[in-house]
């Protein structure tokens, strides 16, 4: 059995490592997990990780959790061209230093923008009060002007005159918001040029394909009470 | 380098200025061999009514050249990069920053207005912050032994699904015993005996995690040998035991591998950069911490509001 991706286009961090093993034609077999449906709990993807999240990779008897490590994983493993992850010490700790950085900043407010502004009343069927909603915009606001202020400023990707890890990283987790009807381009012409630039970098057809789900993510179903119950925990935690 | 900016002379003694551009450096021969000047930062201010000598500062010349580290060891991941300077002998200027005293390194090398300033790495005109991307800069520039950050494809991969999960599970709620107990009281600020537990409940979901998935039976996190995700982890651990909270009773796993990096690192360089944080509560209690100026309150209220 050669490589496994297992993967929920839903989630930010899976976007970013399908679209980089697809446009690094790298061969690889797509085990899908629905979240929404809590399969990611199950004690069989429990096997494949242990932390119940997604993505995860499994490569013959070698398994591995955690987003930035798969993405690092593949490029290293098929020698993907330099600019995702340049060798240069310098270059290189540009990609670290924003992978590090986006964890508990633009990570963290994508997501609870998504879910407060749309899973939660959608989804889960409890709503958020007009409070909590316009903090957790105010705060995406913050987190999206950091990134446009402190590593794009005015170059052509966040990291240099290339896209790198960061880019593909940073634009998967903007279309969350972008995915709950945040217009986090509008009025940032600067980024909206990255954007651009990003997504033509990476093709539009596969950037489309691989946003397809989350741009529908106003339109999920309600869950299932017994799927709630299980899930409502682990989402608090997630957003805290 | 930032500007220094000279200013009018004034009155006082040389060396009893309270501007912190005034004071003279504190030499002392380090661990490496290099003399670390200790530079006393702040945003420079203009210095009416003291100092009748110019007060541009004078700095040898192989000081302005070299690795600068900006840290505080109060913070928990510059700790991880001061003892893997220090352990790895790397040169450095140590560039002691108190962020809670209002110190930061300049602000030409920053916009963003917050307590994340440190660790800051400065070499030559290259700025880098990110602890986990100082540590693998200067594993890779300085040449490190392998097991600090393996160049096996598969133990690499290790290092990194631990500094993934750190990122999410252990930052950020590891240091909230220190916000509780002494910093928020500081300010005058009382978190509430809710956020208190849930944050204990979300430490030991955490620790098991730590403990079954990523030490398993392996001597360290990410394998059998010691690596930056033993010291990152380490350190975020020490920073609630410094407070009184004993994360290793009851987990004999855990203690034991505990002992294992600390015995690899050290006491003498560990109680070095641990001095500070291992203080702070007594000093507390006795009510010797300065409070924090007004400018730094902000920042200080908002990681608190953060706290869950």
């Amino acid at each position: 059995m050669g490589l496994e991706l297992y993967l929920d286009l839903l989630s930010q961090p899976c976007r970013a490592v399908y679209i980089f093993a697809k446009k690094n034609r790298i061969p690889f077999e797509l085990r899908p997990v629905n979240l929404l449906k809590g399969q990611h709990l199950s004690d069989a993807f429990a096997q494949v990780n242990p932390l119940k999240k997604v993505p995860a990779l499994k490569d013959g008897d070698f398994t591995l959790a955690e987003s930035v490590a798969i993405l690092l994983y593949l490029t290293r493993k098929y020698k993907v061209p330099d600019h995702w992850y340049p060798q240069d010490v310098q270059a290189c700790a540009r990609v670290d230093e924003y992978l590090a950085w986006q964890h508990t900043t633009l990570r963290r407010s994508c997501l609870r923008a998504l879910w407060h502004k749309v899973m939660f009343p959608v989804f889960l069927g409890e709503p958020v009060s007009p409070e909590i909603l316009a903090a957790t915009l105010a705060e995406l606001d913050v987190t999206v002007q950091l990134l446009e202020d402190n590593f794009l400023q005015n170059k052509a990707f966040l990291t240099g005159p290339h896209i790198s890890l960061a880019d593909l990283v940073a634009i998967t987790e903007l279309m969350h918001p972008v995915g709950a009807g945040c217009q986090v381009f509008e009025g940032r012409p600067k980024l909206a040029a990255w954007h651009q630039r990003v997504e033509a970098a990476v093709g539009e057809d596969l950037f489309r394909e691989a946003h397809e789900v989350i741009l529908k993510a106003k339109d999920s179903p309600p869950a299932d009470p017994t799927v709630k119950q299980k899930l409502m925990p682990l989402v608090l935690a997630m957003i805290q | 380098m930032p500007e220094r900016r000279s200013r009018s002379p004034g009155v006082s003694k040389p060396g009893t200025c309270q501007d912190l551009w005034h004071r003279r450096p504190e030499k002392q021969a380090g661990p490496t061999g290099v003399e670390p000047e200790t530079l006393y930062l702040g945003a420079p201010q203009s210095c009416h009514s003291c100092c009748p000598e110019p007060a541009v500062r004078r700095v040898p010349a192989a000081a302005t050249m070299g690795l600068e580290l900006y840290l505080d060891m109060l913070s928990q991941p510059c700790r991880a990069v001061s003892i893997f300077a220090k352990k790895n002998g790397i040169p450095f200027k140590l560039c002691t920053t108190e962020v809670f005293k209002g110190q930061h390194p300049s602000k030409e090398f920053f916009q963003i207005n917050s307590l994340r300033r440190v660790p800051t790495l400065k070499d030559g005109d290259f700025i880098l912050t990110e602890s986990s991307a100082i540590l693998i800069y200067l594993s890779s520039k300085y040449q490190t032994a392998d097991h600090w950050y393996p160049s096996d494809l598969r133990a690499r991969a290790r290092v990194h699904e631990y500094l993934g999960w750190h990122a999410d599970c252990i930052r950020g709620t590891f240091g909230v015993p220190l916000w509780t107990q002494v910093m928020a009281p500081l300010i005058g600020v009382h978190v509430p005996e809710e956020k208190v537990q849930r944050n204990k409940t979300f430490m030991d979901l955490a620790l098991q995690q730590l403990e079954e998935k990523f030490l398993g039976d392996r001597a360290f996190v990410a394998g059998q040998q010691v690596s930056l995700a033993d010291l990152m982890a380490l350190e975020e651990l020490l920073q609630p035991v410094a407070v009184g909270c004993d994360l290793f009773e009851g987990r004999p796993r855990l203690a034991a591998w505990r002992e294992r990096v600390e015995a690899f690192l050290g006491s003498d360089l560990l109680q070095e950069t641990r001095g500070p944080i291992l203080n702070i509560l007594e000093q507390a209690v006795n009510k010797k911490v300065p409070t924090p100026p007004p400018e730094v309150h902000p920042c200080m209220l908002l990681r608190i509001s953060r706290i869950p």
